[in-house]
């Protein structure tokens, strides 16, 4: 009986190696925001921010997964690396994780997120609504059609999420045809961006982070790296 | 551009008629998809949206060419000289892309994709928002004619590292494009969980 006993042991722990997750706490994930090689100073000095909206995303759980997005930030799968399957993403450290997510999804800094991460730093309102550091990890969490599409809501006196339009893939979708306000849940970055907020401020007394050293606060994308001058367009 | 200018006229009974045409034998196409029995959906799928999208449109038309973004293997992409060449040679090994290509009396039009910093798409499931370049290769030489920032695409990507290509898992999420190189329009069909919706994409000729 031991030796099935035994092989039964090992399979067990081979499995559980393969598939190692690990539970982390929002200052843990700071810690890894700040210690990547891959944000920016800016990113760095928000990094409570993103410690928070970690727990909202995955609870800290590095295999939290709803099909689509992995991981304790919740990478989308159009972002994994290349031949890099959830499973293996989700068995990464949490410095990996956090260090590919920082690399692959600069794409959602767009010109709502800008304009948040302004009204936030400069402890402004839009629209009547105080801007949070929650909404700017939601903000950048949905994508720049969404996101830009409640600021823009907010700017013209309207509702976070404008006319209530759910996210949908497909041509005839509302994420192609640039009209979402919602995402697939149905949170607007203000309704999402609260949930990020309690997170934050249930875990602010555990999370130290920096300072910024140029006293800019608002994350910037990388320059696109292209060799070949030409139009590029949003569709 | 009025829908009816990307279809061949009735006439045109036989798909190697058509002016432009996807060249099947290229390894971006997806054999699967070239069969009799999904041309005919192509064919049936196609007249319905005819009817659908324009009062001008015949009562009867052949099919355009839709050919479903097919993935290059999963690390071959960088090996691969004209795709390198669309890309400016920033294909990593690895990296995995989408491509259609479609063979025209001005040179081979490609539609390459790129699964590298895409948009974040709202939880929406099995859509994503990559970086794309239509580039025309004449004379063997590749001419960038459009990126899109953020091209839209539907699909069940390959989810380990041995899933070599993009699959139509269950047919309830995939893409298919058209071109047409003389109106310079490209045609998106794309089906995200079930629901289809076509968007023509206007480009310049070099």
């Amino acid at each position: 009986m031991k030796a099935p006993l035994l092989a039964l042991c090992l399979s067990v722990s081979t499995v559980a190696s393969a598939f190692a997750c690990s539970q982390h706490s929002a200052s843990e994930i700071a810690d890894a925001i700040r210690n990547s090689p891959n944000t920016n100073s800016a990113m760095r000095s928000t990094s409570c921010i993103w410690g928070g909206a970690a727990i909202a995303e995955s609870g800290g759980n590095s295999c939290a997964s709803n099909g689509n997005n992995f991981g304790v930030l919740q990478l989308t799968r159009g972002n994994l690396p290349d031949g890099m399957s959830p499973s293996e993403y989700m068995a990464l450290s949490l410095q990996d994780q956090v260090n590919i997510w920082a690399e692959q999804t600069t794409a959602n800094f767009g010109s709502g997120y800008q304009a948040l991460a302004a009204a936030q730093a400069g402890g402004e309102s839009i629209g009547g609504v105080q801007v949070t550091e929650g909404m700017l990890a939601a903000c950048y969490q949905f994508g720049p059609v969404i996101c830009n599409n409640n600021v823009s809501a907010l700017q013209n006196g309207q509702a976070c999420g404008g006319a209530g339009i759910r996210a949908t893939g497909g041509k005839n979708g509302t994420l192609a045809n640039g009209t979402a306000t919602l995402d697939g849940n149905g949170h607007s970055v203000c309704s999402w961006g609260k949930a990020i907020n309690n997170q934050i401020a249930s875990n602010a007394k555990s999370c130290e982070e920096c300072k910024p050293e140029d006293g800019n606060s608002i994350p910037a994308p990388s320059p696109a790296k292209t060799d070949i001058e030409v139009d590029s367009v949003p569709i | 551009m009025p829908a009816s200018s990307i279809f061949p006229s009735p006439n045109h009974s036989n798909r190697d008629d058509v002016p432009m045409k996807c060249s099947s034998a290229q390894h971006y196409t997806n054999p699967a998809i070239a069969s009799p029995s999904m041309k005919r959906i192509a064919v049936a799928l196609a007249t319905s949206l005819l009817a659908l999208t324009s009062m001008q449109t015949p009562a009867w038309s052949e099919a355009t060419a839709f050919e479903p973004l097919q993935s290059l293997i999963i690390g071959t992409s960088d090996q691969d000289t004209e795709l390198q060449a669309i890309w400016g040679g920033t294909l990593r090994p690895r990296m995995q892309t989408l491509n259609a290509r479609f063979n025209t009396a001005r040179g081979d039009y490609i539609l390459s994709v790129k699964k590298d910093r895409c948009a974040n798409t709202g939880n929406v499931p099995n859509l994503f928002a990559c970086p794309a370049r239509l580039a025309l290769i004449a004379a063997g030489k590749p001419v960038v004619i459009q990126d899109f920032a953020q091209f839209y695409f539907s699909g069940e990507l390959p989810t380990s590292t041995t899933a070599a290509t993009y699959i139509e898992q269950s047919g309830r999420s995939h893409t298919r494009v058209a071109l047409d190189a003389e109106q310079g329009a490209l045609i998106v069909q794309d089906t995200n969980n079930g629901s289809t919706g076509t968007e023509t994409l206007a480009f310049s000729n070099p």
